[in-house]
């Protein structure tokens, strides 16, 4: 798929998954937005059981072989398989947005706020902000 | 000639319309747009609730009662003429009361791919073949329950497995929209083959305020939403991952009933044993 393509997929009624297997490093230094860091190795991956399209950055010059074997992990689970064209330089050359998944991200560990109750509200002590 | 200008002075001396007047015409729209949240923006349980802990404020209806109706009127949009009124500048004329404290919708919105593919808010928020006035929000369940997606997947990562629960907004703008009243919640459960609970994430999303009294966003952003990761997730005999996405009409804590909360989306998945 073209990054425009897949630009007006994911403003469709059924927005493709995006599975970024370039490894850790690349996709911390900026992504498409919404893909999940799925690692390198296909056979580390598990997806939840889903369906509907999933489109798959692959690293720049990525064999046939590694497309192969992360078609074969991923179709079982009921996806129906796109790879990005031309990869993630592709989507930046294109002028389409990028995020920085570094932002996006919460770990577990704590510090107290307040929920509110509203805009004007009355407070109460609870939970734990990221 | 003589009758352009007799149409020109006509169209610029019509008189300001209140509500009631546009409706003797525009039957239809006024049909669809009284159905509407914004038609009764200040006459709902919510607003009632909060404008009382908030002793009445004044501002408040601002965005509630312009015009000191029960809601958002005609008017209040489309000024007060002359007739025939100006087309309207979507999303900038949605901004004087969804960029208002408390709310971030326009903003966000005019920085997601939604935006950038020419998208506005009547794009999604107008019933289809209910003309342009019936606007809908999360008070339509069937609407609300497209806002997201959740997505479960398990990476290897130095030998260590890594579960991430993915959540994507498909709002076009922050989720949770509209005021602070509203919250998203994102639950993940480690459950035993018995299906007994092992562990559990609870995240919430929505305004917050904190200690030192300043409102603070932590919705989730549009199209990129957020990826919440844990470390071993197989940890104490779980075989199965179940998780949940839930919006809540109330900012407060979960265990608080929400007669109306949805659950948007849920996922499962099954460990490898």
């Amino acid at each position: 798929m073209s990054p425009d393509s897949v630009a007006d997929a994911l403003v469709s009624p059924a927005p493709p998954l995006i599975l970024d297997a370039r490894g850790r490093d690349q996709y911390a230094l900026g992504t498409v937005p919404g893909a999940i860091n799925a690692g390198r190795e296909p056979k580390g991956f598990l997806p939840s059981t889903g369906s509907g399209p999933l489109v798959l950055i692959l690293k720049k010059g990525a064999t046939s072989y590694l497309k192969r074997s992360w078609s074969e992990r991923l179709s079982p689970y009921g996806y129906k398989i796109s790879i990005l064209n031309g990869g993630f330089e592709a989507w930046q050359a294109a002028g389409l947005p990028v995020e920085i998944p570094a932002s996006g991200h919460i770990k577990p560990g704590s510090t107290p706020f307040i929920i509110p109750r509203g805009l004007c509200e009355i407070n109460s002590p609870a939970q734990v902000r990221e | 000639m003589r009758w352009l200008i007799g149409l020109i002075l006509l169209l610029t001396a019509f008189p300001a319309l209140a509500d009631e007047d546009c409706s003797e015409c525009h039957i239809e729209i006024q049909r669809h747009f009284a159905a509407t949240a914004m038609a009764v923006a200040a006459r709902s349980d919510d607003f009632k609730r909060e404008w009382g802990e908030a002793k009445q404020n004044p501002e408040c209806l601002s965005c509630h009662a312009p015009s000191q109706a029960a809601g958002v009127v005609c008017a209040d949009c489309h000024g007060n003429g002359p007739h025939p009124y100006a087309r309207l500048k979507v999303p900038d004329v949605c901004a004087r009361c969804h960029d208002a404290p408390g709310e971030s919708t326009v903003r966000r919105h005019k920085s997601s791919l939604a935006a950038q593919r020419n998208l506005n808010c009547l794009s999604c928020h107008v019933k289809l073949g209910g003309g342009t006035h019936a606007i809908m929000g999360a008070t339509n369940t069937e609407f609300l329950s497209m806002a997201a997606r959740l997505h479960l997947a398990l990476r290897q990562e130095n030998g260590q497995q890594i579960l991430v629960a993915a959540v994507r907004p498909r709002t076009g703008h922050a989720l949770p929209g509209g005021t602070t009243g509203r919250s998203v919640w994102l639950i993940v459960r480690g459950l035993g083959g018995d299906k007994s609970e092992r562990w559990r994430e609870t995240r919430r999303f929505g305004w917050l305020k904190g200690p030192d009294g300043a409102w603070e966003e932590a919705t989730l952003a549009p199209d990129i939403g957020v990826n919440l990761e844990l470390p071993w997730p197989g940890r104490d005999g779980v075989q199965v991952i179940e998780a949940e996405l839930v919006y809540r009409f109330r900012p407060g804590p979960l265990e608080e009933p929400d007669p109306r909360q949805v659950t948007i989306s849920k996922a499962q998945m099954t460990l490898r044993q």
